[in-house]
């Protein structure tokens, strides 16, 4: 059966009902990964703490990529892995640092990855968490070039993919974080840890995702099962290795070598949330002609199909929904045949 | 180099299509800065008549870059 490629977003840091935890909409991601048969999606998606998985089937391109591939910029390359070097926060300490160590061994000796090298930053990332006026997370880090200087020295040693972890501050916001542990809020470091993951491939073309390092926090016995998978290991960093370990290469287009590559001409659509339909991905596949599905996911933005006078979009109530859609797009059957009311085919006149 | 948040709202006339908004929410944000990240995150219409929408849009820039 062909496959129908499909970009899946759930934009970070918004408070998505799904997706808005950790890696609560991976189980999504697999549903639609198996009904369209190629799923082009992110880290937000993928990664949950402690647990993640791979799967033939799903693309793992962080999120600045993933608007570029969007664009028609970049082709995907699949390979069979990557050698992984992780940036740390020089403010990390020194038991939390042996901890993410730890987990570079075990990802070695027990999954197979290719964990590579290390380094660790000359001075401090300086993390800066905030909030906007719409509810979403963001922030900036105050040192940028610690973390572009030491991604120059991983590439230069041989990694082809890039794992950082940053420090966050200890004592930020704890009722934010109070309400996200029982399901309420929104992630409030999500905003930065984009930020963060943005900035490196901006500056280098390879793939990257970011990783939290915290001091260890008080048992929450009321912990909302979407936020379970950061709580039952000592970091973020599992699932960030997992998910880079067969991340696909990025190609700059045109390339003249175009085997094995997913070109973004093959994709036909784009899986988002309703309200947040105003990132540049879902805008440049407006350009592109491509099937806009808006699926019914509460969050704090308002930006829906309704503002937008566009052809091709499709609003579903749920995931399976979204997986029945592009499943029939997949097959060759159009969707309007199954929908109802069919509009007479008399109504279908050209002026 | 710097990074900063910036959040600004930006008049969406109707002589701006569809095919070309992403374009000119960059030209936009590029006055103040590089761009890192950005989206539209509320659309107000102000004229229904006009039709013209008012966006919100926040971005993270990057100033004094000369990272190479």
């Amino acid at each position: 059966m062909k496959i129908t490629p499909t970009i899946f977003l759930i934009p970070t840091g918004i408070g998505c009902e799904i997706g808005g935890f950790a890696g609560d909409a991976l189980p999504s991601a697999k549903l639609l990964a198996s009904a369209s048969g190629c799923l082009i999606t992110h880290p937000n998606v993928m990664n949950g703490g402690s647990l993640s998985i791979t799967d033939e089937r799903i693309l793992y391109v962080e999120g600045y990529n993933l608007d570029r591939f969007a664009k028609g910029e970049i082709g995907l390359k699949r390979i069979n892995h990557q050698k992984i070097g992780i940036i740390f926060d020089s403010d990390i300490e020194k038991h939390i640092l042996t901890r993410h160590l730890q987990v570079a061994d075990a990802c070695i000796s027990t999954l197979g990855i290719n964990v590579f090298s290390y380094v660790i930053t000359n001075n401090p990332v300086n993390v800066v968490l905030s909030n906007k006026r719409s509810g979403s997370s963001s922030g900036y880090i105050k040192n940028p070039e610690e973390l572009l200087n030491s991604a120059k020295r991983l590439i230069k040693d041989g990694a082809t993919a890039i794992a950082i972890v940053t420090k966050f501050p200890d004592n930020f916001g704890s009722k934010d974080i109070d309400l996200y542990r029982k399901g309420e809020g929104v992630d409030s470091i999500a905003g930065v840890e984009a930020v963060i993951s943005h900035l490196i491939s901006k500056y280098f073309q390879v793939p990257c995702a970011h990783a939290p390092a915290f001091a260890p926090i008080a048992l929450e016995e009321r912990l909302d099962p979407r936020a379970a998978s950061e709580e039952i290991g000592f970091t973020f960093l599992p699932s960030v290795l997992i998910g880079l370990s067969k991340a696909p290469n990025l190609i700059e287009l045109p390339s003249p070598d175009m085997n094995n590559m997913l070109h973004p001409d093959q994709v036909e659509s784009i899986i988002v949330p309703n309200g947040a339909l105003g990132g540049e991905a879902v805008l440049a596949s407006i350009e592109r002609g491509l099937n806009i599905i808006s699926v019914k996911n509460s969050n704090a933005l308002n930006v829906c199909s309704s503002h937008f006078n566009y052809p091709n979009f499709t609003e579903v109530d749920n995931y399976f929904e979204a997986a029945g859609f592009i499943l029939s797009i997949r097959e060759g059957i159009s969707p309007k045949s199954i929908r109802r009311p069919i509009t007479p085919f008399s109504k279908s006149k050209i002026n | 180099m710097e990074l900063s948040n910036i959040e600004f709202k930006l008049k969406w006339h109707q002589n701006i299509q569809l095919n070309n908004l992403r374009q000119y929410i960059i030209d936009n944000i590029s006055k103040r800065g590089e761009v890192l990240r950005w989206s539209i995150d509320h659309i107000k219409i102000e004229e229904k008549q006009s039709d013209t929408k008012i966006l919100t849009i926040s971005a993270v820039i990057i100033t004094n870059s000369n990272f190479h």
